[in-house]
């Protein structure tokens, strides 16, 4: 590779995404910056756009005017929702991936295959499907509750169940993403280090924690990333199930930026929210970055 | 295997690359009128009856419907507003965003065109409500066609009032006096209300009005925490008690969905949906369904109601054809075929009609109930308003706040939406 | 004896966990798709009804009432266009960023992934006004384009990964015989990392095709895909669930052929990328 040659190379290559990146992502970012500073009401478009500073990100900061939520604790409640659904699905999908990987292989194939079925719909369905199984009276998950005999809760209409709702919706939908990343990880594992631990008689617990834990890392941390960014910018779930509801209680920082945007159609105040939401993002995922990056040195 | 699969990749990419830039081209030589609208019966599916008929008579002409729910359908013609306008010929348009795209110049005057038609609007005049045809009317321009009449009415189960030897409340007095005899869950539930957000809102209006109240003076300062405000407030947190649990979260669709198989018995009045609950083809328990006119309120009876009118764009190529389909749309003649495909007419002698009235036979009721009814505010901020009383109202019905901070509260946050508007009248 | 007699009986206890797991999880998607034959005066019934004589009028009102079935070939084109070049792109890019030394190539990468961050509801509006500038609203290339937006950083940041896995030696062995750095990428290293590839083709598929908010603002009525088409079940009145769980499952046909065939390659791919990114 020749000085000259091998400095224009590499960024001949880069210049297309980069130049698709910067025409999609950025210019539409930079002209949402520019629309933040200002009020603008598709609504009553007649009063036009105009300079109002910053008062768009202090009103979203200090007030929770018009959304009846203010921004601390939309964050809140996104953060619940992050939390559960991380568990939830890293939890199920470990358990399951554990599952999987055991001796018993016959069918696994097709057992897969039928596992990924639930990502494959789109979230506009998964989340129709699931508030139809909601409905207290009617519900299908409430019908074989009561045919069991136990008590039937009311999904959608108390606030720490609206949130059970969701977070148990969108654990159905992505358990298979972080799965088949577990799976591939596990059964990615030598099995030469399951031997060494044969031989040195290391218990259930032991093979877990010093086989298992290590050697899945790095799959934990890539779903928690990708997983982790989608449901702080994503509204769908939130959109179709609960509508924000029970008055605000699911109320998440996406779903409140459609609401502003597309709703309200203040377009000034939406595009003011979120960049915050956008500053948050950036924040979590330069803690992960971090995460992944210190591995190689520990390795 | 794999220089194989490389091999078609680079295939599939330069077709991808090709398709992408394949645009389907519009046909020539015909008029293609582009409709927007919403979805589902009584919108999508009467326009799709009524334009098939004028595109046989008109074999020139295409119509093409986009129809969607309400959410998204207001997405479009927003972002067609903010593009410039021009994507929709013809606009099916809900009063309340009348006077903000009339002021954006974004839906065309019709003068003219009822200047030059003058016969077909003295129809009109004739055989629309004044309070009907008056929201479209803004500025002392006349902005859109109505082809819906809009009010509350009151939906009931027939069957279970008849068992329990009861008859029809007519005030919200009878309906709490009437319901414990009724309620009895989880069979039956003496009422039903869709309270999910800003539809709370419409619940609470009627009541509302009908105690005096009205959302602000006439300098636009709000009005919502009066005593008609806390009452209405007080009436919504009681009906609840007699609604299944999960009514803090349903649209209308959930509501009429619960009135067919949860054992709802009483519907909070509200303005939709008769031509699915009394249309035996769309529910199954259609033939228990009464019909009333929605109770009264301290003696008083004061219905708020809103509507859909079809409009046209200023930036439309083909104005003149958008306004002969208007015309055939809400033409007297073309009544009957509107209401075959589920459509709910805006004029009398179709409410009236006998065969109308025999396909939806909610219609008597509803001409009787625009009577009582004044029009919501049609002013652009109102859609905020109902968004932001509903959500005090269903922060009350949780517990998180008593009727009258609840009102207190939306009154503060209205005054914050309202307060450009104040400061313009005051002037 | 006894050691045996255990063994059968863990079998016989992890057989029955796999039919309870598979039972309970993929219970809601059979529901969805006993709904799509079931005669829609019974699909309201409480109790449900679970015996019925199965109908196939849902998929055909699919396309007397909704035209459903060119939605499908809509998303087809979209996503296939989005797929195809976020893939191809995808390549070129990672390729520069793994083997190249250039100023910012800590920088990049994460810049690349950024723009997976972005709020639709951020990006939308100012993509529609510019679109709508040169009047290129509802047309695919539009949408394809759009779709971009989340598939392409997360296809370079993917391929990233996995080239980066490739051991570097393999490069300097081919370079040895004679390969330029094109033909490196070309005869060495893109048939290693094929698994990886349709790993990554599988993903911005599905994330292309189940993208609902940028062609929801970005098309009109000619090249609607599926998911807002999905929006239309939903009216005001009443739900139209035969309709909507038979498109449901209509629009799973495609996803499904596509990960059944490609399944191997995934389950490789996974290995190389998730255990060493």
């Amino acid at each position: 590779m020749s000085g000259e040659r091998s400095k224009k190379l590499p960024w001949l290559m880069l210049v297309p995404a980069i130049a698709v990146l910067l025409v999609l992502g950025v210019f539409p970012l930079i002209y949402s910056a520019w629309l933040s500073l200002h009020s603008y009401s598709l609504l009553d478009p007649s009063r036009g756009i105009n300079y109002v500073g910053g008062e768009n990100f202090l009103n979203t900061l200090t007030s929770g005017h018009p959304l009846g939520i203010s921004f601390p604790k939309s964050l809140w409640l996104t953060l619940i929702y992050l939390g559960g659904c991380l568990a939830g699905e890293v939890g199920i999908g470990l358990l399951a991936a554990m599952l999987f990987s055991g001796e018993h292989r016959r069918g696994l194939r097709s057992l897969r295959i039928l596992m990924m079925m639930p990502m494959l719909l789109a979230p506009v369905v998964v989340g129709n499907i699931w508030r139809y199984m909601y409905q207290y009276s009617f519900g299908l998950l409430n019908f074989l509750l009561r045919t069991v005999g136990l008590p039937a809760p009311e999904w959608l209409a108390r606030p720490t169940w609206a949130m059970i709702s969701l977070i148990m919706a969108d654990v159905w939908e992505w358990i298979p993403f972080s799965f088949l990343v577990l799976l591939a990880a596990i059964l990615s594992i030598p099995q030469d280090q399951w031997e060494a631990a044969n031989i040195d008689g290391a218990g259930a617990w032991q093979r877990f924690r010093y086989i298992m834990l290590p050697w899945t890392k790095h799959a934990f941390l890539v779903i928690i990333l990708i997983r982790g960014i989608d449901l702080i910018r994503v509204m769908d779930l939130p959109y179709v199930i609960t509508y924000g509801g029970p008055a605000v209680s699911t109320s998440v920082l996406p779903f409140n930026a459609y609401m502003l945007g597309f709703r309200y159609f203040e377009i000034g105040h939406a595009a003011a929210y979120a960049y915050l939401m956008l500053a948050l993002i950036n924040v979590f995922v330069i803690l992960f970055i971090n995460v992944l990056r210190r591995r190689p040195e520990n390795a | 295997m794999s220089k194989k699969m490389l091999s078609w990749l680079l295939v599939g990419t330069m077709v991808g690359l090709l398709t992408s830039f394949v645009c389907p081209i519009a046909v020539q030589g015909k008029t293609t009128l582009t409709f927007i609208g919403q979805t589902g019966p009584r919108y999508g599916f009467a326009v799709k009856g009524v334009a098939d008929a004028y595109m046989k008579l008109n074999p020139d002409v295409d119509v093409v419907i986009e129809s969607y729910p309400w959410e998204e359908w207001a997405t479009k013609i927003a972002l067609d507003v903010a593009g410039g306008g021009g994507a929709y010929d013809i606009i099916w348009i809900d009063y309340k965003y009348i006077g903000g795209y009339a002021d954006a110049g974004y839906l065309l005057p019709l003068d003219a065109y009822l200047l030059q038609d003058s016969e077909f609007w003295q129809d009109i005049q004739s055989d629309i409500y004044d309070v009907v045809l008056g929201m479209y009317k803004y500025k002392d321009q006349w902005w859109a066609i109505p082809h819906d009449g809009n009010s509350q009415v009151f939906y009931y189960r027939q069957d279970v009032l008849d068992d329990a030897g009861v008859k029809v409340p007519t005030s919200w007095e009878e309906v709490f006096a009437v319901a414990p005899k009724i309620h009895n869950p989880p069979s039956f539930y003496a009422a039903g209300a869709n309270l999910k957000r800003f539809w709370a809102a419409d619940v609470w209006y009627a009541p509302f009005m009908s105690a005096g109240g009205y959302f602000w003076d006439e300098n636009y300062v709000p009005a919502i925490d009066t005593p008609a405000g806390v009452e209405a407030a007080e009436l919504l947190l009681k009906l609840t008690k007699f609604c299944p649990p999960d009514a803090i979260g349903w649209a209308e669709a959930d509501l009429y969905e619960a009135m067919g198989t949860a054992g709802v018995v009483g519907m909070a009045p509200n303005q939709w949906a008769g031509n699915v609950l009394t249309n035996p083809e769309a529910a199954k328990l259609a033939n228990k369904i009464g019909v009333a006119l929605p109770p009264s309120f301290r003696g008083k009876r004061v219905l708020p109601m809103g509507g859909y009118g079809l409009g046209i764009n200023t930036k439309s190529y083909y104005k003149d054809q958008a306004w002969d389909f208007i015309k055939f749309y809400t033409g007297r003649e073309n009544q009957q075929l509107l209401v075959a495909h589920t459509g709910q007419p805006a004029r009398i002698s179709a409410l009236t009609d006998p065969v109308n009235v025999a396909k939806s036979r909610y219609f008597s009721v509803l001409a009787k109930s625009l009577e009582y009814a004044i029009p919501r505010p049609v002013i652009a901020e109102f859609s905020l308003v109902e968004n932001i009383v509903g959500v005090e109202l269903n922060k009350m019905m949780l517990g998180e706040k008593t009727p009258a901070e609840a009102v207190r509260d939306a009154n503060t946050e209205v005054y914050k939406v309202m307060q450009g508007r104040i400061e313009q009248s005051q002037k | 004896m006894h050691k045996e007699w255990k063994n059968r009986v863990i079998r016989i206890v992890l057989v029955l966990s796999y039919v309870f797991f598979f039972a309970v999880y993929l219970f809601p998607l059979a529901w969805v798709g006993l709904t799509a034959v079931k005669p829609t005066e019974l699909i309201m019934s409480s109790p449900p009804v679970f015996r019925f004589q199965p109908i196939l009028e849902h998929f055909i009102r699919l396309q007397t009432e909704w035209k459903f079935y060119g939605r499908v070939l809509n998303s087809l084109i979209i996503s296939s266009g989005t797929t195809f070049i976020s893939v191809g792109l995808g390549i070129v890019t990672a390729f520069a960023l793994s083997r190249y030394n250039f100023r910012g190539k800590t920088f990049i990468p994460i810049w690349f992934l950024s723009n997976r961050f972005l709020p639709a509801v951020a990006v939308v509006l100012p993509l529609f006004l510019m679109f709508q500038k040169f009047r290129l609203v509802d047309t695919y290339i539009v949408v394809i384009l759009a779709n971009l937006i989340p598939t392409l950083p997360f296809s370079i940041w993917l391929l990233y990964g996995f080239l980066n896995d490739i051991p570097r030696e393999l490069d300097d062995a081919a370079r040895v015989d004679g390969c330029g750095n094109l033909m490196v990428l070309w005869k060495i290293l893109l048939p290693i990392a094929a698994p990886s590839i349709a790993v990554t083709a599988i993903f911005a598929f599905i994330f292309s095709w189940n993208e609902f908010f940028i062609p929801l603002v970005l098309t009109r009525s000619r090249v609607v895909p599926v998911t807002v088409a999905f929006a239309g079940f939903k009216q005001q009145f009443r739900f139209d669930w035969g309709g909507m769980s038979a498109a449901a499952m209509v629009c799973l046909v495609p996803l499904f052929l596509m990960v059944t065939v490609l399944h191997k390659h995934v389950v490789r791919g996974m290995t190389l990328g998730a255990v060493k990114g």
